[in-house]
Parts: C-alpha cells; sequence; structure tokens
C-alpha cells in the first residue's frame, strides 16, 4: 500500500441515544448553571493548567454533556483549581465548582 | 424520491437565469483539473445554443481560496470582485457568469455585504478607482455556468445523441450528483432549488434520461474544505470526507458521480485512487471506481462530443466502463493523444484502481 502521508479517519458518531449521560444528569441536578454554558472556551483561554498540560475545560464538559467519560478522572487531575476560569466566563458559570462536583461523583463512584 | 414533495420545495427556490449576453469569469483550478469543461461549455453555449458570451482575457482570480484560507482581506476580495464587475461593464454587458462555486458564492456575499452595508460598497468603489481609475456597475443577473446549463437542459435533449441509458439494459442510469457547498448552503435562495434539494444537476439528469440516486450522505461536503486539503497534516480530514460519501453511495451501486464544483469533482474522482491504493478499497463490483464528470463534460458527451475532445483522459477514475454503457463511440487508442497527434503520456498505474 502507499504512504501518502496521512490517512483515512474513523467514523466518529455518538449515539446520544445510548450514551450514559447519568454524570450530566447529576451535575445539573446539583449545580443548574452548567446549562448556561455555552462552550465559548474562554475558559480554557485563561486557564492556567492548559498552559502547562493538556487540559481543556470546555472539552471535559462537552465530552459529559455526550457521555464520553473514559477519560475524565485522568483529565480533571490536571485541573488546579485556581478558578481564573471563573473570573473569565461570560455566563458567570463557575468551572471550579463543577470540577469539584465531578471529583466528588467520581470519588462516589470509583473511591 | 417522492417527486411531489420535492418538486413543491423547489418550486419556492426558484432564481432568474439570464436568456443571452453573458460576461464568463473562469475558474482558476478547473483550468487545470479539467480544461476541457470550461472550452466545452464556451462550445456549447456558442455552437448548439447561438448564445453570446464573453471570455475576457483580463479578468483576474475573485481571491476565493486566499479569501477562505485568511490570505487577504475582505477589502481585498471586494475590490478585485469590483475590478472584476467594472470589465464586464465596460464590455457593455451585465450578466455575470461564474465557473466556478467558490466564485460564485465570493460573488454572491460581496453583493449581499454591499446590500446590508452600502458604505462598504462605496469604499469599494473609492479603492478601485484609487487602483484602477475604473468604475464599476454591479451585475443585473449573477448566475453559476451550472445554471445556464440548467436553464438550457432541454434544449440540450432535443439535441442529444446519446441518453443516459444503460445500452444493454435499456435501464436509467443511476447517478449520485453533488453539489458544491457555496452554490447554496450560504445562500439558499441564489441556488435552484435551494440548499436542502438543489435541482440544479437534479434537472439535467432527469431531462437526459438519468435515475438520481438519493443516498444518506447526499449533502455531506466532499471533503475539500480549503483549510482542510491545503495544509497536508489536515488532508486525512478531506479524504475522510470523501470516503464517508463513497461508503454511504456504494451499496446504491451508481454509474457515476455528477458534480457541479471544481473541488467537488476533482477530488471525489482523485480521492478514490488515493483510498484504493491507500487501503485497498474501491467502490464498484468490478474495481474500476465511480467515475465523476462534471456537468459540461456529463452535457458534451450527450451532445456525441469526443470524449477526448471533453478531457475525460484527465480524470483519475477510468471513463470507459461508463462509455460504454452509454454506448459512446471513442477511439480507445486516441485518449493520450494531442489534438496534433503528439504522445501525451499515460498517468501512472495504480496497484488497485483498474485503469
Amino acid at each position: 500500500m502507499v504512504k501518502f502521508g496521512f490517512t483515512t479517519r474513523k467514523d466518529s458518531m455518538i449515539m446520544l441515544d445510548k450514551a450514559d449521560l447519568s454524570l450530566r444528569r447529576t451535575l445539573i441536578s446539583e449545580y443548574p448553571e452548567y446549562q448556561l454554558c455555552i462552550n465559548c472556551g474562554a475558559c480554557s483561554a485563561v486557564c492556567t493548567a492548559a498552559q502547562l498540560t493538556s487540559f481543556n475545560i470546555r472539552e471535559v464538559k462537552l465530552n459529559i454533556d455526550r457521555g464520553q467519560t473514559v477519560s475524565l478522572k485522568n483529565e480533571i487531575a490536571k485541573c488546579m483549581i485556581c478558578g481564573k476560569c471563573e473570573m473569565i466566563c461570560p455566563k458567570n458559570v463557575s468551572n471550579r465548582k463543577i470540577v469539584l462536583l465531578i471529583n466528588k461523583h467520581l470519588q462516589e463512584q470509583h473511591g | 424520491m417522492i417527486p411531489e414533495g420535492k418538486k413543491k420545495l423547489w418550486a419556492k427556490y426558484q432564481k432568474e437565469i439570464a436568456e443571452d449576453y453573458y460576461y464568463y469569469a473562469r475558474s482558476c483550478i478547473r483550468q487545470n483539473f479539467f480544461p476541457g469543461s470550461e472550452s466545452t461549455f464556451l462550445r456549447i453555449l456558442k455552437g448548439e445554443l447561438g448564445k453570446s458570451i464573453l471570455d475576457d482575457p483580463r479578468h483576474t482570480t475573485c481571491t476565493g481560496i486566499a479569501y477562505h484560507t485568511d490570505l487577504v482581506p475582505i477589502e481585498t476580495t471586494m475590490t478585485v470582485v469590483a475590478r472584476q464587475f467594472a470589465l464586464m461593464h465596460e464590455a457593455g454587458l451585465e450578466n455575470y457568469v461564474a465557473s466556478c462555486v467558490t466564485s460564485f458564492g465570493i460573488y454572491t456575499e460581496i453583493l449581499d455585504l454591499w446590500h446590508h452595508n452600502p458604505e462598504m460598497e462605496e469604499k469599494a468603489h473609492e479603492l478601485l478607482y484609487k487602483a484602477t481609475k475604473r468604475e464599476f456597475i454591479k451585475p443585473k443577473n449573477l448566475v453559476h455556468t451550472s445554471d445556464i446549463i440548467y436553464k438550457f437542459r432541454e434544449e440540450i435533449a432535443q439535441k442529444s445523441k446519446y441518453r443516459l441509458i444503460n445500452k444493454e439494459t435499456g435501464e436509467p442510469l443511476k447517478v449520485v450528483e453533488h453539489i458544491g457547498c457555496h452554490y447554496a448552503k450560504m445562500f439558499p435562495h441564489k441556488g435552484v432549488g435551494g440548499a436542502e434539494y438543489p435541482h440544479v444537476l437534479v434537472g439535467m439528469i432527469e431531462s437526459w434520461g438519468g435515475d438520481v440516486v438519493d443516498y444518506p450522505e447526499r449533502r455531506h461536503c466532499c471533503g475539500f474544505g480549503f483549510r482542510q486539503y491545503l495544509v497536508k497534516a489536515n488532508r486525512g480530514y478531506s479524504v475522510s470526507a470523501s470516503k464517508k460519501k463513497f461508503e454511504s453511495m456504494a451499496p446504491y451501486k451508481p454509474d457515476f458521480i455528477l458534480s457541479n464544483c471544481p473541488g467537488c469533482a476533482y477530488f471525489l474522482d482523485r480521492w478514490q485512487y488515493v483510498i484504493a491504493d491507500m487501503e485497498g478499497t474501491t467502490y464498484d463490483d468490478k474495481g474500476y471506481g465511480i467515475p465523476s464528470l462534471t456537468y459540461e463534460e456529463l452535457a458534451g458527451l450527450v451532445l456525441g462530443y469526443d470524449p477526448w475532445d471533453l478531457g475525460l483522459q484527465l480524470h483519475q477514475v477510468n471513463v470507459e466502463p461508463l462509455l460504454k454503457k452509454i454506448g459512446v463511440e471513442y477511439d480507445p487508442d486516441a485518449k493520450f493523444s494531442s489534438k496534433d497527434g503528439k504522445d501525451l503520456g499515460k498517468p501512472e498505474k495504480p496497484e488497485v484502481l483498474k485503469y
């Protein structure tokens, strides 16, 4: 086979009807403002952890909304809980609170 | 296809297409990809339909690719577009015909911009005069070349030598139509049939005897996003988009693909070669792939033009199986000969895709 320097990618179709959205529901019930996020990414733009690691809080929340939580524990551990994201958020969503709630949920689930 | 429902929707999105006296703006990439298409368009318009069209060598790029890759600012695009309109006006014409779907999108976008921001139009006048001492007048009628072929599809059908019918079985050929995204997805009312159910290619196929295949990824992009293709590291996105379409259309066993955009016709052709050599997959039963034609090439075939005059030898996916199905007479030995009989050389033979 010829190598062209690029390859095809597999379809990444997400079936929301079958996805496990329990974490999203838990977060919304404990912190309804979670739903106000417009995924603008301002939080990621100012994130200190993102400057040092691959952490992306916008992507983390997007993945939770899609039920993709396999790598959540590793990702959320990168957050330094500094709260800069809260200060920039145009919708006054507290990502700090969301991260703490996710941590609480993960500990309840996995110890 | 449920014609009643579609017809109702299509009726909502009709556009005015001028009858005659056109100013022709060529496509930058199409002159390289499929040069026979543009010459065939002019041949059909002048020779078959008796229309007047000016093929002006003074016009330039519309800046489309540079604009969509953020290399030029909107003011530059606006001034270049204004210059094209000035050339049309100087030639005494008011019906502008763009050969490229990206250009059609650019002209439509600039006219819309000026409509909503008259101060930008004023600025374009100033910039153009400062740069070239020219004045421009906006076209009375702006269309894509596929609109013109669509308008005269019945006249072409009346003059046709061949129909889109399988010569052996007598069945209509199954055709996948693919509309360039910039034709109507940005401004649905500017495309015949709108964005969701464009009729521009469907009309041609049906008038010339073929059947349109309705398949799940029919409206998916071909993958020729400039940002995807121009950066080599991103080409995987481009070929993956085409692959998604091929996989979706293959079960319907289409006889060929028809596109109205330079990039779409090219990538739906070339990526079949790449996927064949990369993954060993072809999208037909016999390993020849699915031929990908432009609408002028198809019109030319229907009218009985020589396939090699149409430039069909420049396609990566072999067109001969399709020519045989339609019953087109052609000289297989003349495929890679120039007009004066010189050998043009053959393309490299793919490992999997039969050629």
